[in-house]
């Protein structure tokens, strides 16, 4: 094969290939995350009392619908009425607890311990109104964003249940 | 026509030479036949020549621009079919050349994508829940920390709910429990498997302890 021949066929695949070279630009772009997985030094978390109780269409509100699914599970069912209490938000510092004083009177202290395998390292502090000593105090680990339901304290003519999400910021 | 008409002919065309042009000239001179001739040929061209210009007053300016630009196009083919006898345009001419039908779109591509590195860059694309949204969460934090009179809920009373754009509709997947202590209650840990996946229930038992894994 001469020179000229080489030459030329190089030339014919890198003008064959320059049509693709933005969409491999791109490709690179889209694949390279937008961050580099940075460490979680701060979460948003939304915490959500709602009262169940035994009297009931089984109608579920609105505003808990996002927890259709689990109101509806067999470990709910005797429940037939639903309600919203309160729903808070909170700001959590990495190992620098926040606490929500419900309306409810209870109190539900949260704080971010840290990140591990990509979820968020959590403790979680409920307390019922007028006493000191928790009615549950857990560490856990969830997906960012996961759900945990805590309750079953009995409130009112019902019982009362917190759902807690929590999305880890960097 | 005879040869000698020819050569009448090629003398008022003055297309002779000086020889043939001294012979004609003789023979003209002795023959009256062949100056009637000529003079009939030069009455001939010149009402050609005035025809043709006459017609060619009656075409437009516009009308020779198309001709030219026909004869032009001619010439090309012309040439396209019989290749001009100068050098090889060199590697590079006949690249671009090649090139010339997709480099305005890739040049198109080319930009999008630049347009869209120095946007991805500049951190104009950022997650929901990046610095740009803390204010909200601090005014947040600011009215979940506060320590609002404790009341009793009533049953009809109208729940309080902050409007949180920031913390979005929640996952679903299993939480891994590391450490779990009830106080003075019982309770367990229970799963609730949905169809999007998997939810964690922390049961705080008061009465009589529930069927599951007791704590």
């Amino acid at each position: 094969m001469t020179s000229r021949n080489m030459t030329s066929r190089l030339l014919a695949s890198a003008i064959t290939l320059l049509p693709v070279l933005p969409a491999f630009i791109i490709g690179g772009v889209a694949m390279v995350p937008a961050e580099v997985h940075a460490e979680i030094k701060a979460a948003a978390c939304k915490v959500t009392a709602f009262l169940a109780t035994r009297e009931g269409d089984g109608t579920i509100p609105a505003d808990l619908q996002f927890l259709e699914e689990q109101l509806r599970d067999d470990q709910f069912a005797a429940f037939k009425g639903f309600r919203l209490l309160e729903a808070k938000t909170l700001k959590l510092g990495l190992g620098i607890p926040s606490t929500a004083d419900l309306q409810s009177g209870f109190k539900l202290k949260l704080s971010l311990l840290g990140e591990e395998d990509t979820k968020l390292k959590l403790h979680a502090n409920i307390v019922a109104p007028g006493r000191d000593k928790p009615l549950v105090d857990t560490a856990y680990k969830i997906d960012d964003n996961g759900l945990l339901l805590v309750g079953g304290v009995r409130h009112l003519d019902g019982k009362v249940f917190f759902a807690i999400h929590c999305r880890g910021e960097v | 026509m005879t040869g000698t008409e020819e050569q009448l002919s090629a003398y008022i065309d003055g297309e002779l030479g000086p020889e043939e042009r001294a012979e004609v000239d003789q023979w003209l001179a002795r023959d009256p036949q062949a100056r009637a001739l000529v003079a009939e040929f030069g009455l001939l061209r010149g009402a050609v020549t005035a025809g043709f210009e006459a017609e060619a007053a009656k075409v437009p300016e516009a009308r020779f621009e198309q001709i030219w630009d026909e004869i032009d196009r001619a010439l090309d083919r012309e040439t396209a079919v019989h290749p001009s006898t100068q050098p090889t345009p060199s590697l590079w001419s006949r690249m671009l050349s090649v090139l010339r039908p997709v480099w305005v779109p890739v040049a198109a591509t080319a930009a999008v994508a630049a347009v869209v590195v120095g946007i991805v860059g500049s951190g104009a694309i950022t997650r929901t829940n990046g610095p740009a949204t803390q204010p909200a969460l601090a005014s947040n934090e600011a009215t979940s920390t506060s320590s609002a009179p404790v009341a009793p809920v009533l049953a009809d009373s109208k729940p309080s709910v902050e409007v949180d754009p920031v913390v979005p509709a929640p996952a679903l997947g299993e939480a891994e429990i590391e450490r779990i202590e009830f106080g003075s209650k019982a309770g367990r840990i229970g799963t609730i498997e949905g169809k999007r996946g998997t939810t964690t229930v922390i049961w705080i038992s008061e009465d009589e302890p529930p069927v599951g894994r007791s704590l």
